[in-house]
């Protein structure tokens, strides 16, 4: 610029020396060293611009690749100071667009052509201001990543900018150089002048407009108020963004605490859900929080949103419910027969605890701890932990249950209220108490079911055995009955017997009596016709006394169908 | 009324705006604010309110949290007394109690003070562990319990080094979780499982020698009836006998009938089945085969 300046002055002289020559003509001199400033300035622009538009350029570059590469981990920005943040760069960008505006019209006015690529940044990074403003406005309302988008975008525009810059430097070497056209500097973009002046924009599509209609809109009313009335505009935004400060509304699950000045306001501090007034910012603020909601942390378990919509509906011990389960460290009763091992007398058990709170007292909720909530869970593992070092693993899985939950619960209040929490556990859960899933060698769940398999069956057998003796025991009776009542009847026909046999005998010894010789005779013919009539008989008559018979009388007459004999066989 | 007048107004209402952000800053209740001077340290304020400032980069404002903060880092291996390898995370609450000194330590950054006090409390968590058996962690018997002591111990170690050295009050310690290494995870696991299948065979015994019992009480029962039913049949059968020799005293009124008539019964009794006689032909009535009828008949005759 001061070359320019200097090149100007000498114009100014030359002219002056010009006239003067024709006053004199004393001196006529038109060569090339008359022209000092005007030479130092084609020297710098020959050889320094070139190398700084280079510079700057692979500047560009170096900053679109790291940029680039950063986007993807930048952090989320802090959204609670949004409003702030949003003021800030929206006044950055009034003050930017307001110099470079300036720079622009300075600009155009010839001799200080060098400030119009400084204006065209200006005004970019004006429009930048503005960028940043709607990224915080959109985090604002929720439109998540769209400052990543915008961020990419004007990465990308970067990039073209570099690329525009190389591409002039090549371009420069082939332009013809005229003496009447004024020359761009080499480092100025135009894809920055078009980014940076987008009303540039709106003048172009205006007078296209203008030409349209026929008349100009650019002479409008409208056109004239907002420039009568920007100063106003401005003053009635900046109120209306302190009234709205006034007034804050609090969600049904929401409590607010009031700050004035940074501390908790004299009287009522903490707002309900409802429409409350305040004074504004920055005398009151608020800092709101989801306090009326039930809120829950789990302990012994991890688990994301879609769990249990994939896990199915049937939860076993063998297998895992939730993405990663703790195996807790519980007491063993057989805890001191191991000293000499280096196995800890341990078991482990698989608890899923959820527990349940709400915010009571907001004031030590907010004012107590950095991070209650965390807390509260650190509070709630450790009670956990607490609770299971000091129970026996069967006991807790059945009986104790129950006053485990209670225990649990009443542990965790106590500690909360003794580091001043400001929360009640509404709800602590035992909602899986078992033995650890284990692995493939020593499948731990499995053989805790298998002993209920084995108590089952014993009691299968016993009940089998009882069932077996609540059969034996009647029918042995009932052959007992059988028994004594065949011998009753025995006995009955014996006696009926003998005392009929007595009486025949009385009968008997009156025939007898009557004729011995005949009655003896004839009982023994009697006998010998019964007793012989079935059975075999050898009557042998001896011719010779001397004789002797040899008779086989084994019971040997049972032939065969082939009619051999048994012992031919 | 006049537009210089409005844009006067307006640029100094931006004035203000400008001037308040370099001179004034607020300290909230949740927190506490060093100033420093050209670097070196001013003052400290614990006060929530509204105050002043140089701006800067004369005078510098630092704001920290002095709430309560809760700091948890590892789930870290160590050994008991008894030599017992242990898995222990511990949390620990910590505050700022000297701002000045947590700004010269760590230059503000909470990050940074908690890495350095998570080497104090690693090697307090680690030497109070040390001393402890592994009963006073672990124990079915409450009495031989130490729990509550080691947090307790653990923050005693703590807390005169974290105050003087680093500016942070540490208030409290808890052990957040406890485990064992994988190795003996294993053991464990082999160990819970050896303890169900001891119970299991005890199971399967138990219901073999009650259901023995079972059916052994019921066989004696049984048998016990069975022989009473037995003697109470002999019983009978005795009386019967006793009754039924009252009535063949009868037989005593003619023996010799009663002889010959118990002998034929015997007689027809004993050949009644599969039995082979061989008679003599002068057996009667067989010696009819020999003798003839006539000759019967002749000796009747003769008679």
């Amino acid at each position: 610029m001061r070359l320019e300046h200097r090149e100007h002055l000498e114009q100014l002289e030359y002219e002056e020396i010009a006239r003067d020559r024709n006053r004199s003509a004393l001196f006529d001199e038109s060569g090339a060293d008359t022209f000092i400033a005007r030479k130092a300035r084609e020297q710098f622009e020959r050889f320094f611009v070139p190398a700084f538009t280079t510079l700057l350029g692979l500047g560009q570059g170096v900053g679109v690749y790291l940029l680039w590469k950063w986007l993807p981990q930048a952090p989320m920005p802090d959204l609670g100071k949004a409003p702030l943040v949003m003021v800030t760069f929206a006044v950055f960008a009034l003050i930017l667009f307001m110099l470079g505006k300036y720079s622009a019209r300075l600009a155009g006015l010839e001799k200080l052509r060098l400030l119009r690529p400084g204006g065209a940044y200006l005004l970019l990074g004006s429009v930048i201001c503005v960028v940043v403003v709607i990224a915080f406005a959109g985090g604002w309302f929720d439109f998540v990543r769209l400052d990543f988008h915008l961020a990419r975008i004007l990465v990308v525009i970067l990039g073209l900018s570099t690329i525009e810059s190389f591409a002039n430097l090549v371009l420069e070497i082939y332009r013809p150089r005229t003496q009447a056209k004024a020359q761009r500097t080499l480092y100025e973009s135009r894809l920055v002048g078009l980014m940076g002046q987008p009303a540039g924009l709106v003048t172009t599509a205006a007078q296209a407009l203008d030409y349209q209609f026929g008349f100009k809109v650019s002479d409008t009313w409208f056109y004239k108020f907002l420039e009568r009335a920007l100063a106003w505009l401005i003053l009635f935004q900046l109120g209306m963004l302190m009234l709205s400060t006034t007034f804050v509304i609090i969600d049904p699950n929401e409590l607010a605490i009031v700050e004035r000045f940074g501390k908790p306001r004299q009287a009522g501090s903490v707002l309900e859900p409802g429409l409350h007034f305040k004074l504004p910012w920055p005398v009151e603020q608020v800092y709101r929080h989801p306090a009326k909601e039930l809120q829950s942390f789990n302990v012994g378990y991890e688990t994301s949103e879609s769990d249990d919509l994939d896990r199915g509906r049937v939860l076993l011990w063998t297998a895992t419910h939730y993405d990663e389960e703790l195996n807790f460290l519980v007491a063993s009763q057989e805890q001191g027969d191991g000293e000499e091992d280096q196995t800890v007398p341990v078991n482990f058990l698989t608890a899923a605890v959820p527990v349940q709170y709400v915010v009571r007292d907001f004031e030590a909720w907010s004012y107590n701890h950095s991070d209650p909530a965390k807390l509260l869970e650190s509070i709630g593992n450790r009670e956990v932990v607490r609770y299971l070092v000091n129970v026996d693993i069967i006991d807790i899985m059945s009986v104790g249950r129950l006053q485990a939950a209670a225990a649990l619960k009443a542990n965790i209040q106590a500690q909360a209220d003794e580091l001043g929490l400001g929360v009640e556990i509404l709800f602590v859960g035992l909602q899986d108490i078992h033995p650890p899933v284990g692995d493939k060698t020593a499948p731990v769940a499995g053989s805790f079911e298998e002993v209920i398999g084995a108590e089952q069956e014993m009691r299968a057998k016993i009940l089998l055995a009882e069932g077996e003796a609540a059969e034996m025991v009647p029918r042995s009776r009932g052959e007992a009955a059988k028994l004594v009542s065949q011998a009753q009847g025995a006995s009955y026909e014996r006696i009926l017997t003998s005392g009929a046999k007595a009486k025949q005998f009385r009968d008997l010894i009156k025939a007898y009596q009557s004729g011995p010789d005949v009655f003896k005779q004839r009982k023994y013919y009697d006998a010998m016709a019964s007793s012989l009539t079935n059975i075999r008989k050898y009557v042998i008559v001896p011719e010779q006394v001397d004789e002797t018979f040899l008779l086989n009388l084994e019971d040997n007459i049972a032939y065969d169908l082939l009619g051999a004999r048994p012992e031919e066989r | 009324m006049n537009k210089r007048l409005i844009s006067l107004i307006t640029g100094i209402v931006l004035l203000l705006i400008f001037a308040s952000i370099l001179f004034i800053f607020q300290v909230r209740q949740s927190e506490v604010a060093v100033v420093t001077t050209f670097g070196s340290y001013s003052r400290t304020i614990d006060e929530p309110g509204i105050q002043f400032k140089l701006p800067w980069p004369i005078q510098k404002v630092f704001k920290f949290d002095n709430r309560l903060q809760n700091f948890e880092r590892k789930f870290e291996q160590t050994t008991t007394g008894d030599a017992k390898p242990l898995i222990i995370e511990v949390y620990v609450g910590w505050r700022i109690s000297d701002p000045k000194i947590f700004l010269e330590r760590f230059n503000g950054d909470v990050t940074k003070a908690e890495q350095n006090l998570e080497s104090l409390v690693r090697d307090a968590k680690n030497s109070v562990i040390g001393q402890h058996p592994f009963r006073d962690l672990i124990s079915p018997r409450e009495e031989d319990l130490k729990f509550d002591d080691i947090e307790t111990e653990i923050v005693q170690a703590i807390q005169n080094e974290a105050k003087d050295d680093y500016g942070m009050q540490v208030e409290f310690a808890g052990i957040k979780q406890l485990g064992l290494p994988e190795s003996n995870t294993q053991k464990v696991f082999e160990r819970m499982r050896a303890d169900r299948q001891r119970l299991v065979k005890q199971f399967q015994g138990e219901g073999e020698s009650r259901a023995m019992e079972i059916r052994s009480k019921a066989e004696a029962e049984s048998t016990r009836i069975l022989n009473q039913a037995k003697a109470q049949a002999i019983e009978i059968e005795g009386q019967a006998e006793a009754q039924a020799n009252e009535y063949y005293k009868v037989f005593q009124e003619n023996p010799e009938l009663a002889e010959l008539l118990l002998g034929l019964e015997a007689l027809e009794a004993a050949t009644k089945e599969k039995t082979t006689i061989v008679a003599d032909p002068s057996t009667p009535p067989f010696n009819l085969f020999r003798e003839g009828v006539g000759e019967l008949t002749g000796r009747n005759r003769n008679k």
